[in-house]
């Protein structure tokens, strides 16, 4: 990660060479952001752990055939993705991605009004639900986007497709996304939508 | 809800990236250990890559380069079953450029349920835009009602630009199981370090190598299990799509793989009429 990428660069170096502490170290490193990419996929969080741990044990294996000195966060997340839409697929899920429940979050610097507060929370949770309607890849592009806070670069590793097509499909995902916001939300996803 | 500006949308979705609810915490990293130690202990992973430990890439390449070698010698006689005795004969990858083949002990796991829905390609695009995504022209089939498709698909995910087309049932051609589906074709363009692997249980399936248009391809018959590797050396699984029999072959720089219920003579006919 940022900050340390020698100390990265070696773990992977040790790893390669079948040290499996060292790879224990790498998946500490990356379990949260592999659990929050694989859930973004799965909708669910036992599948997203399946998932992610699945992954780990795969790129482990890849590691003769991943290129030193290259990013790996990107490369991890990218078969941590494949996981996911693999495990998915079998399981036609839909996806259940929630907020944490408004009262848990920390007061903003800033502290706005109790209703400003309870309208912007109104207001992503509806964001969110028109985010679980969408197709996983426009929801993995759009969480690797805002979520995650890829840069693009990274984000067109991490896609596996070129960094002008990542321009495109996230675009294409957000005009998609406006569309379920335009349209009607549909009654049975309201009760589930957020959870503490 | 009042239709949001795209900024103030973008800005939403940061917030809603910072208050998701979190996965349960989870120390994946004993559990994985655990498993890697275990696998260690016991030699190769039952039914996955026959690999111990990684294996770096010089290695790597004199393994694929003898078991070509190999394969050279069966690929001779024409025609490949996935027996015991011709899988010690191989002992692991048969390669064409941008397709590995690996016939291996264990059968694959089973299908998820064939139905429209067990086929996720991604969004629906026209031919071009599909064209301008995968950046090489798009070769249609001209023969046995097949020709324009149904439906056109670019599936970024698994090997970069790839497409999708789709062909709904007709007269002329069997129906994939429930899938509803004449025939599958996805075509891409071979990375010369990248791989499409395909790996087969013995005793169910049958490979034979094949020509189209003078240009080699495979016939594979039966149960299967595909992998692909892609140019970072990823290996990425995918299951069947459509759970038929599937031809795969050179086409140019592209590789192409046409999918579907029908026999080896009707699909080496529709391959001819790529053009």
């Amino acid at each position: 990660m940022e900050g340390r990428p020698l100390e990265e660069s070696e773990l992977v170096e040790r790893a390669r060479h079948g040290e499996i502490a060292s790879f224990e170290e790498l998946v500490r490193t990356y379990q949260s952001l592999a659990l929050r990419t694989a859930q973004v996929i799965t909708g669910n969080d036992a599948d997203a752990q399946d998932a992610a741990q699945e992954a780990f044990v795969k790129a482990f294996y890849a590691l003769g055939r991943f290129r030193s000195g290259s990013a790996f966060r990107p490369w991890l997340l990218r078969i941590v993705a494949n996981e996911a839409i693999n495990r998915r697929r079998a399981a036609h899920r839909k996806a259940n991605l929630v907020l944490r429940a408004a009262e848990s979050r920390l007061p903003d610097g800033a502290a706005p009004s109790p209703e400003a507060a309870a309208l912007a929370h109104e207001t992503e949770r509806e964001v969110l639900a028109g985010v679980n309607r969408l197709r996983h890849d426009d929801r993995l592009v759009i969480a690797y986007r805002y979520f995650l806070q890829l840069a693009e670069a990274e984000m067109a590793e991490a896609l596996g497709c070129p960094k002008g097509t990542v321009k495109s499909r996230l675009s294409r995902a957000l005009k998609r996304l406006e569309g379920q916001l335009s349209a009607e939300p549909s009654p049975g996803l309201r009760a589930e939508e957020v959870r503490g | 809800m009042d239709a949001l500006s795209r900024p103030d949308l973008e800005r939403t979705l940061m917030e809603v990236g910072a208050h998701l609810a979190d996965p349960p915490a989870a120390d994946l990293a004993v559990a994985v250990g655990r498993r890697l130690e275990r696998e260690a202990s016991a030699g190769a992973r039952p039914g996955r890559l026959r690999i111990r430990r990684p294996v770096l890439r010089a290695r790597f390449d004199w393994r694929v380069a003898a078991a070509v070698a190999a394969a050279v010698a069966i690929l001779a006689a024409g025609i490949l079953v996935a027996s015991p005795g011709v899988r010690r004969a191989v002992a692991g990858w048969l390669g064409i450029r941008g397709v590995r083949i690996e016939v291996t002990p264990t059968p694959p796991p089973s299908l998820p349920p064939s139905g429209p829905q067990a086929i996720h390609l991604g969004p629906p695009v026209s031919l071009a835009e599909a064209e301008r995504d995968v950046g090489f022209r798009i070769v249609l089939p001209s023969t046995a009602g097949l020709g324009v498709p149904d439906e056109v698909h670019v599936q970024p995910l698994y090997i970069s630009e790839q497409v999708f087309l789709v062909y709904r049932s007709r007269p002329g051609l069997p129906t994939a199981g429930a899938t509803g589906l004449a025939a599958l074709v996805s075509e891409f363009r071979a990375q010369p370090d990248g791989a499409y692997y395909k790996k087969l249980a013995a005793g169910t399936g049958v490979v034979r190598f094949v020509r189209v248009h003078g240009e080699p391809g495979y016939w594979i018959e039966g149960g299967h299990e595909v992998w692909y590797v892609d140019a970072n050396g990823v290996p990425m699984q995918d299951t069947a799509r459509i759970a038929g029999n599937v031809l795969v072959w050179q086409h140019g720089d592209l590789t192409l793989r046409l999918e579907g219920a029908f026999t080896e003579a009707q699909g080496l006919r529709i391959a001819r009429s790529f053009g």
